[in-house]
């Protein structure tokens, strides 16, 4: 786990009550809801497949995957494109998240390490906890939310 | 119990018509009885009698037939005999059969007994036939009465030629001998018809036996004879003995058939064994006619029995059942004319106007009915006639009220004359208020109308208004949504300018910028959206009250008019009551003239009563109603108040609440507080 370097910009996105956020050099695109070609025996969390000006990219429902409810579709819900690095292998890939608030950098001296008990998430996915105002942002570590098992399939259904 | 002409009529007539089919049906079983003996008789007793009959003849004629038979010579004659013979004796059978047929219980005995004499009888007959028809003693008498004869006279005759030649010779002794030979051939003649007269054979052999005698005289003599005959006889003696050989073999011929005797046996068996068997017969036959005599005499003293039982019975029948009708008719007649008379009297002392008269019939039958109907018929007319008494007396009172009420009507009458042309006035300044009334609600009614059509015309105005209102929400929408869209650009805008670090910095502050801008752009769409959703829902709310407005302004228009037209009926109404006033005026008029009329036709009314209470009079009622007629005035006082009571109501007013509800519609009652039946119809404003 690497440290986040001073000045980094991050495109922050709400789902359900809590703010996350990805670094902006993973992003790739924000594209309004579409409508996405599901694929048969995926997984819950992957949505399927939308075409993105030629190119095929999986989407994953972000609430599955950190194990809420499945929420219905919006006038604010985003479909994050990213460019991953992943296993040494570029991905890209679709989040689906209920909103997108903007490109913005963090508090630098607030970004905590994830705490180790009493979360509603599984803790792994998460680089750190920073603050931006009063509010906390959680930023996701992008390898770890995608394992290797389940960036294989990714790649498998791209 | 009621016992009616009807049904006694009926028991009558049934009566003697039962009698009548009892005599009808004795009379008929003894004719039955009559018919049946009288069958048998024909059948039977008469048949036994005729076949008796005949049989009696026939054997009677068969009996003959044999006798003739017997004494016929010639074989034609026989023949016919024996032929008829047959016959009868075959009738005898054929009736025999039929005897036996219609014979019964002692009759077949007697006719079975005949039966047997007569088969015991028919063998005997046909011997005598045979024997008769063997005829041998007829035969021999012909043959002697012909060819002997002629024989013996030619032998004769060349004796006499011998004796005359031995005398013309004076041969005495010749002529001795020759005339002694000529007496012996005569004696054997005699000898001869002698047999044949014998009835017996042993007769005829003594005959014979003399007969014989002569003849060997004859032969001995022609024997002597001989050697005196000269040469020129011995021809004619040589004939002599010829012809006398030849008389001597015919006469043995005539001998044989004397002795075989047939017609003379025949004639015997006839007369002994046949009439024994035939008489027998013959009592058979007696015994049966005298048994079927008896049977006739029995069945007509039968018949004659069953008619006098018969007679009697249907007299006696006839008797019994004129006694029945002539009873029944008397008793029907008796009661009928009594309760007629009676009833007849009821009637005609009516007829005379005797109401007073009452009979006394008391009877169950049609004539009580019709008595009693009289008598009620009576009672009714009493009880009538004492009311028209009563009312041709009330009338008599009633028309001299009636005059004078009379008189009062037309006093009457000109007073309302006067009123009438008072109302009159009053109605015409009324019809020029209510014409004035009905010339505004017209104008009224055409400004509601205006009004009306004005209201519709806002609500499309504002239904307009609404409509753009709803178009320029959707545009806003349209903003709204590139606002969106241009917001998202700039996100993507500021990750790209992020992603270009250092050197995208200024394009970042750019596409923050538009950004925001993006931000208040949607935020005012979405404040406009807000606003021409509330101005839409006024507006509706505005076109809403609108159109609720314009049925209100045209229900408005509509009670105008209704309140036009009752006013335009009303000056009708009010036209009619003019008209109905000067009416009135006229009637007045009339009923004053008609009063007068009335006042004289009352007196004529009173004189008509008077000739009715006379011609009433013509009924006798009796006692008690005779006394009831001077108490008739109170009757009829205590009738005038009922009179008054009746025109009472024809003369008050009629109450004006019951006017209210009549359907008329142009009674004008305007003083009358209160809702009713009309006023539910408008609505008050």
């Amino acid at each position: 786990m690497h440290a986040i370097e001073a000045g980094t910009q991050f495109v922050t996105m709400g789902v359900d009550r809590e703010v996350f956020a990805v670094e902006v050099d993973a992003v790739q695109e924000i594209l309004d809801a579409r409508e996405i070609a599901r694929l048969p025996n995926a997984p819950d969390f992957l949505l399927g497949l939308i075409d993105v000006r030629g190119h095929s990219v999986p989407v994953l429902d972000l609430r599955l995957k950190l194990g809420l409810p499945a929420a219905t579709v919006t006038e604010n819900t985003r479909i994050v494109v990213l460019d991953v690095e992943c296993g040494g292998r570029r991905l890209l890939l679709g989040l689906l998240a209920d909103r997108v608030f903007e490109v913005t950098g963090l508090d630098q001296d607030a970004v905590e390490p994830p705490p180790e008990i009493g979360t509603r998430w599984r803790s792994e996915y998460i680089r750190g906890i920073g603050r931006r105002g009063s509010d906390f942002v959680i930023v996701f570590d992008l390898a770890r939310l995608l394992t290797g098992e389940e960036a294989a399939l990714l790649r498998k259904a791209a | 119990m009621r016992f009616t002409i009807k049904a006694r009529l009926a028991l009558g007539f049934g009566l003697v018509v039962l009698l009548a089919v009892v005599s009808a049906v004795v009379g008929i079983q003894s004719l039955a009885n009559i018919n049946d003996s009288l069958s048998h008789l024909v059948g039977h007793t008469v048949v036994k009698i005729r076949a008796a009959n005949r049989i009696d003849t026939a054997m009677a004629n068969a009996s003959r037939m044999e006798r003739n038979l017997i004494l016929e010579t010639t074989e034609e004659g026989m023949a016919r005999r024996a032929e008829s013979l047959k016959e009868n004796i075959a009738a005898v059978r054929a009736d025999i059969a039929r005897l036996k047929e219609v014979a019964d219980g002692e009759d077949a005995k007697l006719v079975e007994a005949f039966a047997a004499a007569w088969a015991e009888y028919e063998p005997i007959s046909d011997k005598v036939r045979d024997l008769a028809m063997a005829n041998s003693n007829n035969k021999a008498e012909a043959l002697a009465e012909g060819k002997g004869r002629q024989t013996f006279r030619s032998a004769y005759a060349r004796m006499v030629e011998l004796t005359t030649a031995f005398e013309k010779r004076g041969e005495a002794g010749g002529t001795k001998l020759a005339d002694r030979t000529r007496q012996d051939m005569l004696q054997v003649v005699v000898n001869e018809r002698n047999i044949l007269l014998q009835d017996s054979v042993a007769d005829m052999e003594q005959q014979a036996k003399a007969a014989d005698q002569y003849v060997k005289e004859v032969e001995d003599q022609i024997g002597d004879l001989g050697p005196l005959v000269a040469v020129g006889e011995r021809d004619l003696y040589n004939r002599f003995r010829g012809e006398w050989a030849d008389w001597l073999e015919i006469h043995r011929q005539v001998r044989a058939l004397s002795y075989e005797n047939t017609n003379n046996r025949a004639y015997t068996l006839s007369s002994t064994d046949g009439i024994k068997v035939r008489n027998k017969a013959q009592e058979y036959l007696k015994q049966i006619l005298a048994k079927a005599r008896v049977d006739l005499e029995n069945a007509e003293k039968q018949a004659e029995a069953d008619f006098t039982t018969a007679r009697n019975l249907m007299i006696a029948m006839l008797g019994l059942s004129a006694a029945m009708g002539i009873g029944i008719a008397l008793w029907i007649s008796i009661s009928v004319s009594r309760g007629l008379s009676l009833a007849g009297g009821l009637a005609h002392a009516v007829s005379q106007g005797d109401l007073t008269r009452d009979i006394d019939y008391r009877s169950r039958d049609e004539i009580g009915d019709l008595v009693d109907s009289l008598k009620e018929m009576v009672a009714r007319l009493r009880t009538v006639v004492t009311e028209v008494n009563s009312a041709a007396d009330n009338v008599a009172s009633g028309s001299q009220e009636l005059s004078a009420s009379s008189e009062e009507l037309s006093q009457g009458a000109t007073e309302q004359a006067s009123s009438a042309e008072e109302a009159s006035a009053s109605m015409e300044q009324m019809a020029a208020n209510i014409k004035q009334n009905a010339d505004n609600a017209s104008t009224t009614e055409k400004i509601a109308r205006q009004s009306s059509k004005d209201a519709e015309a806002s609500g499309e105005a504002v239904k307009k208004a609404v409509a753009a209102m709803q178009t320029i929400a959707e545009k806003i929408s349209i903003v709204q949504e590139i606002a969106r869209q241009t917001d998202l650009l700039a996100l993507n805008a500021a990750v790209e300018a992020a992603r270009a670090g250092e050197h995208g910095k200024g394009f970042a502050v750019v596409a923050s910028e538009v950004r925001k801008l993006a931000e208040r752009s949607q935020a005012a769409a979405a404040e406009i959206i807000t606003l021409s959703g509330e101005t839409v829902t006024v507006s509706a709310e505005a076109g809403e009250m609108l159109s609720k407005l314009v049925p209100d302004i045209r229900r408005t228009a509509e009670l105008v008019e209704e309140i036009s037209a009752a006013c335009r009926e009303q000056d009708i109404g009010a036209d009619q009551i003019n008209q109905a006033i000067q009416q009135l005026d006229k009637v007045t008029q009339q009923n004053a003239s008609a009063s007068e009329e009335m006042s004289s036709t009352s007196e004529e009314l009173a004189a008509q009563a008077e000739q009715l209470q006379q011609t009433i009079a013509f009924f006798r009622l009796g006692e008690e109603q005779a006394a009831r007629r001077p108490s008739q005035p109170a009757v009829k006082a205590s009738h005038r108040p009922i009179a008054v009571a009746h025109m009472a109501p024809k003369a008050k007013p009629v109450p004006p609440r019951k006017r209210n509800g009549s359907a008329g519609g142009v009674t004008l009652n305007l003083a009358a507080a209160g809702a009713d039946a009309h006023d539910a119809e408008f609505e008050r404003y």
